[in-house]
């Protein structure tokens, strides 16, 4: 472990325990490292490897974090900040995707080959940020769970964890969020 | 949104989630306290939550987005070696992952390579217990269980080689087209033969479906995939990754897809044996036969459900009862009723097979036959299945012809045979009040067991050893007593409940809230009566279900009660309920009928009813599984030789029926009145005679006609009638339910209840039947009891158990604002009539604990209740101080400023006063009156038709 990586193990530690400002310095670090991740595996060109975002996630955890000083509060939270990225980053890249496609023909082709996210889960996938959008200015919290549990791929314990409420509330305010949204995405299809 | 009402919602909706799904909506009624819209949005909420199954429930990226197939097997290329194999091409792909023709380079022949997902061969002992199931299966050597060759792993991955079939898939050769019969039940006991020899080896296949069978083309069948179940097993019914995270409907078809095969203890995450099998196979069977599937539905949750509780449609009507009946019994919800071996299936299968190959050649002499005779060339090409005529409709084995027991004058009702079948009890109100009368079959006097009360002693029952009786009695305040036969040892057991019944054990009674007489008294204000049970030697109650339940019948072995209730749109149907009570009543009849007094056959095979769905009440039945309520059959009737049936039962010795046959009659009367005593004057003088029913009668101001039900014509109509009661217009002429017509006070419109639209709501009809609009909009709440206001610029109504609300009666129905009543109205409260001075309202409670008269007053937005026990239908006097108001056979008036009220009219029991009317000058008063009169009949039952 580096210089940086114990940084932002102590960073982690301390935004665990309360301290906000702690997040300001772990946020872009942790961002440029699952972008520069995420990009890596969206060129590829090995087909037989897929994105798995959540595999990414725990990938640039085991990198920028000293496993010997976190317990696995100290993981919950790092993952809660990694499924907010993840989630911009997937949706950035839904959109060009989504964009390109309506564009023209002449990137599609290219884009096709070396990322295989098809243009309808694209559409889907930012349906979904923008009702998840819609979600948060009405009940916060449930936004932020469906972030933590879809994006992040954190079990309701970690989720519990990362926000302070217990496993009830949790899965009260899942099973809600889960209806409102499909009844969203059902409603515009 | 405001933040209250997302709180609201969202508490709401995790209340509901908490009930079982049959019962959040009635729980949203109550909670949403006539808030519609709430009621609406938490609705679907609920609705999107059980439609949205496993969506969002695996993280982003495990199953979705950026790589279509990222939790399938990795493709193999043509030409590319796994092992000692060389993919030829590729077969196809499923849940199970991917299949491929190659060549088994080491002994060069070809082989059919399955490669298994990722997801399941994480687990090492799992892919253990899958080989070993697998291999077990193929060692069978069963000519209908595919071979394997091979199961190994290269690459890290896990493959299985089988011998290679030439064919197709039971599921291509089905989307070919249909099936020919004999195809059908070749290929049927093909896959029964294969389970059988799997079974007697202990390996369930757990996952039978036409994908896994494949037909050779020449017809031999085999299964595969034994064992492969078992790798998804300790995920989810469903294999987790075939549940599509994001796609909301597309994929859904292809899951539903492999759902549909699934056994009710699959559904429920039961432990598994061969049985389940045995059900799936069923599914296929059926699938074949009438090339559907059995239990569909728009969503996974749907599909289960009608795995669960729905019995699935008949297949064909041309086809053979035996194999419908072999469908059937493979079908059974519960393993314990369905085929216990696959051998036993098999059997069934092959002997309809050669009994079908009889009757073919039969009918092929007969065609020969009238060939040659007529020398006609007729169509030859016939499915074989058409050669057998449906059997007839099974005759209801009632032996002989009925036998009248009773014949005094006025009714005779609730007859209840003594388990011998001996001696039969009923009420009836002969000795000017009513009791309960002991008589013996064959003879023709009865002895009342309750002479020496002068209260009213009603619904008698014999108990199951015929040593005591249950019964109603007003004696003590009210409740269910218990007397030995001769009628001593009175015995208070409840101070509540109506219709007692006995459970078989005698240990208990069931009884209802409300009092129920017939089927009609709860149909124009009903209330929502529940269910209990008291132990009669601890007097220890227990709720056995919180809906509407009524006039229960106990299964004859105790496992269930069916009983009555009403529902949307005042339908009254049948259901029954786990005698615990645990479980959700499972629905007998669901449909606009009228279908009541359910009893069980003697050997609980059988549930009978009344119903009005051949057109007059009379005896219907299902075949029924006593033990889980799950239908065998539609409703067929079992009809009596009798008109309007009521309370009809068995001995509990099963060899005789009682049952009670009524005529009713409702006819218009006019009396003087004196509005300033509130008096009558001289004697009434009929305007009607005869058995019609002019039910619900509302005078017009003129007092030259009237508008009213014909109750007890099979389609009940309003018409307008004059004095005499002769019919002018018929003001509805439909299947609706129309009821409560109210004349308006400018003469102009009749308003009436009715459930045209689906539900109850108002609806307004000019006197000559033209017009017809609807008045209210209140879609999802219960509207009840139009009320004009004097100058007919208004209606008031009821939302049931909610508030009045006025509407503008010259507004549309969409258009209106309904303007609620402030206040708290008291329980049930029913709204009748407003004062001519505009300053208040009469109705009154029926609730039986609560039953008064109420006013309301406008300026001081405050409810009075006044004669505290019981009261109905009050109209003001002109004087707007009084009303009248009836109770049975009697009218009385109530003056609000004293809260002193006496009796005005009393007509000689069992006559009952209707609906009644003051003329506008209040010198005249209009009233209906009914009698009845019932006698009890009984027939002999023959023992084979029960």
């Amino acid at each position: 472990m580096d210089k940086t990586s114990n940084e932002i193990t102590e960073q982690l530690i301390a935004w665990s325990r309360g301290d906000a400002t702690a997040l300001d310095k772990l946020i872009p670090v942790v961002y440029q490292e699952l972008r520069r991740m995420a990009d890596q595996y969206l060129r590829r060109e090995d087909l037989s490897h897929s994105l798995q975002p959540t595999a990414l996630v725990h990938e640039a955890y085991l990198r920028l974090i000293d496993q010997t000083k976190v317990q696995w509060q100290n993981r919950a939270h790092f993952f809660g900040v990694a499924a907010q990225m993840m989630r911009r980053i997937l949706i950035d890249h839904a959109k060009t995707k989504h964009r390109l496609k309506r564009g023209g023909t002449a990137i599609k082709v290219s884009l096709d080959e070396n990322v295989n996210v098809s243009e309808e889960r694209a559409a889907e996938l930012i349906a979904l940020d923008d009702a998840l959008q819609e979600l948060a200015q009405r009940d916060e919290r449930k936004s932020r769970i469906v972030e933590l549990r879809y994006f992040g791929g954190l079990s309701v314990d970690e989720t519990a964890e990362v926000l302070g409420v217990s496993n009830k509330t949790v899965m009260r305010d899942w099973n809600f969020a889960k209806a409102w949204l499909y009844q969203q995405l059902t409603e515009t299809q | 949104m405001d933040p209250e009402r997302w709180k609201k919602i969202d508490a709401l909706f995790e209340a509901a989630l908490t009930h079982e799904p049959q019962a959040r909506q009635r729980f949203l009624l109550d909670a949403c306290n006539g808030d519609i819209s709430l009621h609406h949005e938490v609705e679907q909420l609920l609705r999107s939550f059980d439609a949205a199954g496993n969506f969002l429930e695996t993280p982003v990226g495990e199953s979705f987005g950026f790589d279509g197939k990222a939790t399938q097997a990795p493709s193999l290329m043509i030409g590319q070696r796994l092992a000692h194999y060389e993919i030829i091409s590729e077969l196809g792909a499923g849940g199970m992952g991917e299949v491929y023709l190659a060549r088994d380079l080491k002994l060069d022949r070809r082989v059919a390579l399955k490669i298994l997902p990722t997801q399941f061969t994480k687990d090492v002992a799992q892919v253990r217990r899958f080989e070993r199931e697998a291999r077990a299966a193929s060692a069978l050597n069963n000519p209908h269980i595919i071979t394997i060759h091979e199961i190994g792993n290269e690459e890290s991955l896990h493959f299985i080689a089988t011998e290679f079939i030439e064919g197709q898939t039971l599921r291509q050769r089905l989307s070919n087209g249909p099936l020919q019969g004999d195809e059908v039940l070749n290929i049927a006991t093909q896959i029964s033969k294969a389970l059988a020899a799997a079974h007697a080896s202990g390996i369930i296949h757990r996952d039978i479906k036409p994908e896994n069978v494949m037909v050779r083309p020449d017809g031999l069948v085999k299964v595969l995939d034994f064992g492969l179940a078992k790798l998804s097993e300790s995920e989810l019914t469903i294999p987790a990754s075939q549940v599509p995270t994001l796609s909301l409907q597309t994929d859904a078809g292809m899951l539903m897809g492999t759902v549909s095969y699934l056994s009710p203890e699959q559904v429920q995450q039961q432990k598994l044996d061969h049985r389940t099998d045995i059900f799936s196979l069923g599914v296929v069977l059926y699938e074949m036969l009438g090339s559907k599937r059995p239990f569909t539905g728009d969503s996974v949750n749907e599909v289960f459900e009608a795995i669960l509780f729905n019995d699935p449609k008949a297949i064909d009507t041309n086809l053979p009862l035996e194999l419908n009946k072999v469908v059937a019994r493979a079908l059974a919800k519960d393993p314990a009723e369905r085929y216990q071996s696959a051998e036993e299936l098999r059997a069934d299968l092959e002997n309809i097979d050669q009994l079908q190959d009889r009757t073919q050649s039969a009918r092929w002499m007969k065609w020969a036959a009238a060939l040659i005779a007529v020398g006609l060339l007729a169509v030859l090409t016939f499915w074989w299945w058409q050669s057998r005529r449906p059997a007839p409709a099974q005759r209801l084995a009632f032996a002989s012809a009925a036998q009248k027991l009773t014949d005094l004058p006025g009714e005779e009702v609730y007859p209840s045979l003594s388990p011998d079948g001996a001696s039969f009890v009923f009420a009836g109100p002969q000795s000017g009040n009513w009791d309960i009368y002991r008589q013996q079959v064959g003879v023709r006097s009865a002895v009342n067991l309750t002479a020496s009360s002068d209260s009213y002693d009603t619904q008698p029952v014999f108990s199951p050893d015929g040593s005591r009786i249950a019964f109603r009695s007003s004696r003590n305040g009210g409740g269910v007593f218990l007397m030995r036969v001769d009628g001593t040892d009175v015995l208070q057991v409840t101070d509540a409940g109506f219709n007692p019944a006995w459970s078989p054990d005698g240990r208990e009674l069931a009884l209802n809230d409300d009092n129920i007489f017939n089927y009609e008294a709860r149909s124009t204000y009903p209330t929502v009566s529940k269910l209990w049970a008291v132990d009669v030697n601890t007097k220890t109650r227990r709720v056995i279900t919180t809906r509407d339940a009524v006039q229960a019948d106990w299964s004859p072995h105790g496992q269930r009660l069916a009983f009555w209730g009403e529902q949307k749109g005042g339908h009254r149907d049948i259901w029954t309920v786990a005698a615990d009570g645990k479980t959700e009543p499972v629905p007998v009849t669901d449909d606009a009928f009228i279908d009541w007094n359910p009893i069980w056959s003697p050997n609980g095979k059988y549930l009978y009813f009344l119903s009005n769905r051949g057109g007059e009440m009379n005896l219907w039945r299902v075949a029924i599984d006593e033990n889980t309520g799950q239908l065998r059959s539609g409703p067929e009737p079992a009809t009596l030789s009798a008109s309007n049936c009521q309370y009809v039962s068995f001995a509990r010795n099963g060899k005789s029926l009682i049952y009670g046959q009524s005529t009713r009659n409702e006819n218009v009367s006019q009396v003087g009145f004196d509005p300033v005593r509130a008096q009558i004057i001289g004697t009434s003088t009929f305007l009607t005679q005869g058995l019609k029913r002019y039910a619900f009668f509302s005078l017009a101001p003129d007092e030259q006609s009237f508008v009213y039900l014909a109750r007890g014509e099979p389609q009940q109509d309003l018409f307008t009638a004059n004095r005499a009661g002769t019919p002018l217009h018929r003001l509805t002429d439909d299947a609706a339910q129309d009821i409560v017509p109210r004349w308006s006070p400018n003469g102009e419109w009749i308003a009436f209840l009715s459930d045209r639209s689906g539900k109850y709501e108002i609806w307004k009809v000019k006197p000559d039947g033209s017009g017809l609009s609807q008045m209210t909009n209140e879609p999802g709440r219960e509207v009840i009891a139009p009320v004009w206001s004097p100058d007919g610029t208004k209606l008031l109504y009821q939302i049931r158990n909610v508030n009045s609300y006025i509407i503008d009666t010259n507004r549309p129905g969409t258009e209106q604002t309904p303007q609620p009543l402030r206040g708290q109205a008291p329980a049930g409260f029913i709204p009748w009539d407003w004062s001519r001075d505009n300053t208040r309202l009469v109705g009154w409670q029926p609730l039986s604990d609560e039953r008064s008269i109420v006013i309301y007053s406008f300026e001081e937005e405050h409810y009075q209740r006044f004669v505290l026990g019981f009261g109905a239908y009050p109209i003001w006097l002109n004087d707007d101080r009084r009303v009248l108001f009836r109770e049975g056979g009697n009218l009385y008036v109530l003056d609000r400023v004293t809260g002193k009220w006496q009796e005005i009219l009393s007509l000689k029991a069992p006559t009952l006063i209707g609906n009644y009317a003051l003329s506008r000058d209040n010198r005249r008063l209009y009233y209906t009156s009914s009698s009845a009169e019932a006698d009890i009949w009984l027939l002999n039952v023959e023992t084979s038709g029960k």
